[in-house]
């Protein structure tokens, strides 16, 4: 059984080809790396998984399950797309307290481990909108992994961090690995790619081809 | 290199918009010359080209609705579009990027301004031909604008130099004011609500402040005959003009010593809740007093009346964009946060997208509650106190109190909900917090007198003056029809993929 498996996926976006049947085949406990020029399609690509962009054609499986209207979002994902989302006003604790009480999963005792594992302060008291861009980062892992979310979709979750946060964070996923946690990600970052992924594919001319 | 940027900026100078604004400036042309062509006809009088060249360059009516809110949105977009640390780092300081905003600005502009000049001047096809003023220009009254000008020009030619250049001066200067401000606050949303009450306060200073307070505002220096009206004269002025904006420019040089005094958070986060109150308060507060001869609940009908199409003063209109499209600009506020910064993480976690809009339209519609009551209760203490009365008697309308009551709740609900729920879709479609400010200016358009005539279209029905001609119950039919309409549009596009 497959954590995700994308079937024949075409997808086109003002007149540009992005994707044209697209397979792709994601196991889990497995860490995939998705490689590509700006604007090859990876971020379009990961919100078709996540379901907030549907395919023109073919379709998304999870857990071999055919996303549909009644289960467009998948459970159990923890996700980082576009750019590290936040509420300016806010500590970077209310922040995350925002998107905890939604599912209500954990307490705040969890929310200040992950926020430490991370690397950021639970206690500091300084908002969001005085965050440095790594703080920034950091903050969008933290929401991502801090409910123990089994698949990750992290698009450029390295952006701005720095080496020692970037050791901190591979080492963080290579940890989730073993847990048997799937995390797809991309990285413009060739050593992230290298160290982290067991399986790298590259989008080329509207496909996706394994390196 | 420089062809690329050449050839950029000429395509995007004739994109087929100023052929849009050409067609409307050409169109309200057409109107003018039948106006002056009856109005020569009625008097006996002789007309001639600089009637209608100068009228379309100096129209109060196309200058305030047309030209001034054109300007103001082309003003911000390249000040938002320009403001960006690529930039700023290439040009080393605010200043020069002042500079560069302006010459950005009027590589936009330009082509409106050549096709509103050259317009002005093709449309003369048809009518008689001078260098000189005719009879019709050099009479006073009529609704004749050029009056003053002919009395104090000898030549109608010069005028039209001197308009142009005016028209530079003053929308140059307006450029590097918006930009100055915008180098200080670095808010968009404080732009934008400055060139929002830079647009109403033109269409209030024509037609309901005295002509001495017309100075204070902006579109009044689109017109040399607007200020021959104000000042009587107009060298005075363009001096004044020249002075300010070498001062601006000047002053700019130290806008980054200013910016460190300036502890722009603690004044600027809870700015345009504070605005919004004391608009609210002021309308509120002058309204008791102007009618403190009426008694408290029909003060509370004239501030909240609102407008209709054959019901219309510029007193309500105001009173009603400010307290019910403030409301809903403080939502439009609490929309970008919820869609464009956060809304993917909570979307993935609610896993539906009705569910997450519920979990925010609750409480919303919580909020739309609290403000009704808490407008109404506000409204009542504060005419009581202003006017220390306690008449509570109905005679503005003939209805019931139980009726007006019904349609300030019910109808009010529905109304304000059909607003946020349009505003929803026009953010959740196009995710820029801007277009939810045009749309609103939309709506205010949709309220001017003459356009929702059948009352079918659904913005201010519940203003109060509609009692006058409907039943609050048949209001209530029509607006949940619309509010189950825009659901329908909702449910429809969360069926779709959101935005890439």
């Amino acid at each position: 059984m497959f954590a995700i498996s994308v079937k024949n996926v075409s997808k086109t976006y003002k007149g540009l080809t992005l994707f044209q049947n697209v397979n792709l085949d994601v196991e889990k406990g497995k860490i995939y790396g998705i490689v590509g020029p700006n604007g090859s399609g990876k971020s379009v690509l990961f919100k078709m998984i996540c379901g907030f962009v549907l395919p023109d054609s073919g379709a998304i499986l999870i857990d071999d399950t055919i996303s549909d209207e009644n289960k467009r979002f998948p459970e159990n994902f923890g996700i980082i797309i576009d750019r590290p989302g936040y509420i300016a006003n806010k500590t970077g604790f209310q922040n995350l307290k925002e998107l905890a009480v939604i599912r209500d999963k954990i307490d705040d005792n969890k929310i200040r481990v992950t926020m430490e594992l991370v690397g950021l302060n639970p206690q500091a008291t300084q908002k969001v909108k005085n965050y440095s861009l790594g703080m920034k980062q950091k903050l969008a892992i933290a929401q991502a992994i801090m409910e123990d979310q089994q698949v990750l979709i992290l698009d450029e979750a390295f952006n701005g961090l720095d080496i020692e946060s970037v050791d901190r964070i591979r080492e963080l996923l290579l940890a989730f690995k073993k847990e048997g946690r799937t995390i797809l990600m991309t990285s413009h970052n060739q050593q992230d790619i290298d160290v982290l992924c067991d399986h790298v594919y590259r989008i080329n001319q509207s496909k996706l081809e394994s390196i | 290199m420089k062809s690329i940027f050449r050839k950029h900026h000429i395509e995007k100078s004739f994109s087929y918009i100023w052929l849009i604004i050409g067609i409307v400036i050409f169109f309200y042309g057409l109107f003018l010359k039948k106006n002056i062509v009856s109005s020569a006809q009625h008097l006996g009088l002789t007309f001639n080209n600089w009637d209608i060249t100068l009228r379309l360059m100096n129209d109060m009516y196309l200058i305030i609705y047309f030209i001034t809110p054109l300007t103001l949105f082309i003003s911000a977009k390249v000040i938002l579009e320009s403001f960006n640390q690529q930039i700023l780092i290439r040009l080393g300081s605010y200043k020069n990027w002042i500079y560069y905003s302006l010459f950005r600005f009027w590589t936009v502009f330009f082509p409106l301004l050549f096709v509103w000049v050259l317009l002005s001047v093709f449309i003369i096809i048809g009518f008689p031909q001078s260098w000189e003023w005719s009879s019709l220009s050099a009479i006073d009254g009529y609704g004749n604008p050029l009056f003053q000008l002919a009395e104090n020009f000898r030549f109608p030619l010069i005028v039209l130099l001197e308009q142009i250049l005016l028209i530079i001066l003053a929308i140059s200067f307006m450029h590097i004011v918006l930009s100055a401000i915008y180098a200080l606050t670095k808010k968009s949303m404080f732009l934008i609500v400055i060139n929002i009450s830079v647009f109403l306060g033109g269409i209030i200073s024509f037609k309901m402040l005295p002509p001495k307070l017309s100075a204070l505002f902006p579109s009044t220096y689109l017109s040399i005959a607007k200020i021959f009206n104000v000042y009587g004269s107009v060298n005075l002025l363009f001096i004044f003009f020249l002075i300010i904006v070498l001062a601006s420019i000047l002053m700019l040089i130290n806008t980054g010593k200013i910016k460190k005094n300036i502890n722009k958070d603690s004044i600027l986060r809870n700015l345009p809740l504070v605005i919004y109150l004391v608009l609210c308060l002021t309308g509120l507060i002058v309204t008791s007093y102007s009618y403190s001869n009426l008694s408290v609940w029909d003060i509370c009908l004239v501030f909240l009346g609102g407008v209709s199409a054959d019901n219309f003063s510029y007193v309500s209109f105001f009173s009603y964009s400010i307290v019910y499209f403030g409301f809903i600009y403080l939502i439009q506020l609490f929309f970008s946060k919820e869609i464009d910064q956060i809304g993917y993480y909570k979307i993935i976690r609610y896993r539906s997208l009705y569910k997450w809009f519920w979990s925010w339209m609750k409480v919303l519609i919580f909020k739309i509650i609290l403000f009704l009551s808490l407008l109404i209760v506000l409204t009542l203490v504060t005419v009581v106190i202003v006017t220390g009365k306690f008449n509570f008697q109905i005679t503005l309308i003939p209805t019931t109190l139980f009726e007006i009551l019904y349609h300030y709740f019910i109808n009010g609900f529905l109304q304000i909900s059909f607003y946020v729920l349009i505003l929803f879709i026009v953010t959740w479609v196009s995710k820029e917090s801007i277009h939810g400010v045009v749309l609103l200016s939309i709506f205010m358009v949709l309220m001017f007198p003459g356009i929702n005539f059948t009352g079918l279209i659904p913005v201010g029905l519940n203003s109060f003056v509609y009692l006058f001609n409907s039943s609050p119950f048949f209001l209530t039919n029509i607006l949940l029809i619309m509010n189950l309409l825009v659901c329908s549009i909702i449910y429809y596009l969360f069926k779709k993929s959101l935005k890439i």
